[in-house]
């Protein structure tokens, strides 16, 4: 596994990395293994379903989690997957479409608002409560669902409103996970994160009210070259294997409109 | 058989020098025009000024605390000393993102001196402040341990007859020691602003990530990541010629012969 972290190569890499394996004599019986890339956001539930579908088929499963960006740069540069399941469509737009099958809709995780237990944040109406507010980067998903939101808010809250919570806004971390970490801290004292960041943790969750509220539609697509049980694979993570997603925030959702 | 030997080592020599070479050479070479426009409004300057301002303040508290340290180091031997200079060595260790969360933890709001700094209406984390410490913080050990080996090696006789001749101990400090350990000093000086430069882990965990405030280059670089790769680039690359102007500024200044003219 190791191996392959540390030598991205391209096209025909199996031999490649079977020599960097017998070279760093590390144990390389996932030759065979389902290599699934997942965006942060959905690697934890996608271990999991793993699991589930290793048990059930024998394939074994192998999730490599990291930002839907940096997997995409990786995918485009050929790096050795078999399955991409980043957090958004926008992801599978561009170099990165050469590679893949035509995508598939896997299912919903909803922005919500997040707050410390001690603070005074109860809602999305409240957040100008808070002293520290910290918000994703715009350039990360996360970050432009919360724009979307909090214009949205705007509207309904007021000019006034939106003042506060901008002078508050302390940083715009560069992922979600970044975004979480300052509230769990205590560092900040709210934040708009996905409801599966949320579930599980002792923070207290708002949900966004209805009619501001905007879905991130996660999509899950096959590599071009992978073997049929790629295939299998996204098709039952879409229906029995959602399950385990879930069980993390996640709903099933209609298909954009 | 000696030739074969000093061709195998010079092969091997030049491998590493097109190594570290190549993936700046290859940054350039994938950029593509328009990428500068966009990286100027994506905030190229705003942050290069943040970082270049932030990192001269850093440099300037660790050469003021610095040398003072480095000086205590040499004169001492005993245990104290040792086990304070295996101290400084630790932030060069420790994976920046560490660094981060080790600094929230003594200086964050929920932190070991959290209640007592908020009492005094001080908020460090997501500030100026926070950048400059976390640069502070990881840049310390490639200046203090250097200039204290560099101290070291001033000759004690050398110190002795400088005093028997009624040259008080500051006059020597600064008309010997230091002029004698000038070129490590300046190359201590150069390694750990560059670090700080580069700083970008803990600086990201405790100082946050907000454009004007907090976001040096490195930071925007990576924020710039989860977008087009083209401006992301042309920062790397303006880090990178500041990075060198920084080298090639110190070296120059011959602050050895500025140093020197006092004696």
């Amino acid at each position: 596994m190791y191996a392959r972290g540390l030598l991205r190569v391209s096209g025909g890499q199996r031999p490649v990395a079977l020599i960097a394996c017998a070279s760093l004599l590390s144990a390389c019986t996932d030759g065979d293994a389902l290599r699934v890339f997942a965006a942060a956001s959905v690697g934890q539930a996608m271990e999991e379903a793993g699991e589930a579908w290793t048990a059930r088929s024998g394939v074994e499963v192998r999730v490599t989690a990291a930002g839907s960006q940096v997997l995409r740069r990786q995918i485009e540069a050929g790096a050795p997957a078999d399955v991409y399941a980043p957090a958004s469509f926008a992801h599978l737009e561009g170099a990165v479409s050469e590679r893949l099958e035509a995508p598939a809709l896997l299912g919903c995780n909803h922005p919500v608002v997040v707050a410390r237990p001690g603070s005074s944040v109860r809602a999305l109406s409240s957040l100008d409560r808070a002293e520290r507010i910290v918000l994703g980067a715009p350039e990360a998903p996360i970050g432009a669902y919360a724009d979307a939101i909090l214009a949205r808010a705007t509207e309904r809250y007021g000019e006034a409103w939106r003042r506060r919570v901008d002078r508050r806004v302390v940083s715009r971390e560069i992922d979600v996970r970044q975004v979480l970490t300052k509230v769990q801290l205590g560092e900040a004292d709210a934040a708009i994160v996905y409801a599966s960041d949320a579930a599980g943790s002792p923070l207290r969750v708002a949900r966004i009210p209805d009619g501001l509220e905007v879905e991130a539609r996660y999509p899950v697509a096959v590599v071009a070259d992978a073997p049929a049980e790629a295939r299998d694979f996204a098709r039952w993570l879409r229906e029995d294997g959602f399950a385990h997603l879930e069980r993390h925030g996640w709903t099933r959702c209609e298909a954009a409109p | 058989m000696t030739d074969a030997l000093r061709i195998a080592a010079k092969a091997l020599g030049f491998a590493l020098v097109l190594f570290l070479l190549l993936p700046f050479v290859a940054l350039a070479l994938t950029l593509s025009a328009g990428d500068y426009t966009a990286a100027v409004d994506r905030g190229l300057w705003e942050a290069l000024l943040l970082s270049l301002g932030s990192t001269t303040i850093a440099a300037a508290v660790l050469v003021l605390s610095g040398t003072p340290l480095a000086w205590w180091l040499a004169r001492r031997s005993g245990w104290l000393a040792r086990r304070i200079e295996g101290l400084v060595r630790l932030p060069a260790v420790t994976p920046p993102a560490v660094a981060g969360v080790a600094l929230l933890a003594a200086f964050g709001r929920a932190g070991l001196f959290g209640e007592a700094l908020s009492e005094a209406g001080i908020g460090i984390p997501f500030t100026l402040a926070a950048v400059v410490l976390a640069q502070l913080f990881v840049a310390a050990p490639f200046f203090v341990l250097p200039v204290a080996d560099a101290f070291r090696e001033v000759d004690d006789e050398l110190l002795w007859t400088a005093r028997s001749l009624g040259t008080g101990p500051a006059a020597v400090f600064f008309r010997v020691v230091l002029p004698m350990s000038a070129p490590t000093f300046v190359g201590g000086l150069a390694m750990a602003w560059a670090r700080a430069l580069g700083e970008f882990g803990a600086t990201l965990v405790f100082a946050g990530n907000l454009p004007g405030v907090t976001q040096t280059l490195p930071i925007a670089i990576y924020t710039e990541m989860e977008g087009d790769l083209g401006p992301a680039r042309v920062m790397a690359l303006v880090l990178l010629g500041f990075a060198l102007l920084l080298f090639a500024a110190l070296r120059t200044a011959r602050v050895e012969r500025v140093l020197g003219k006092r004696t």
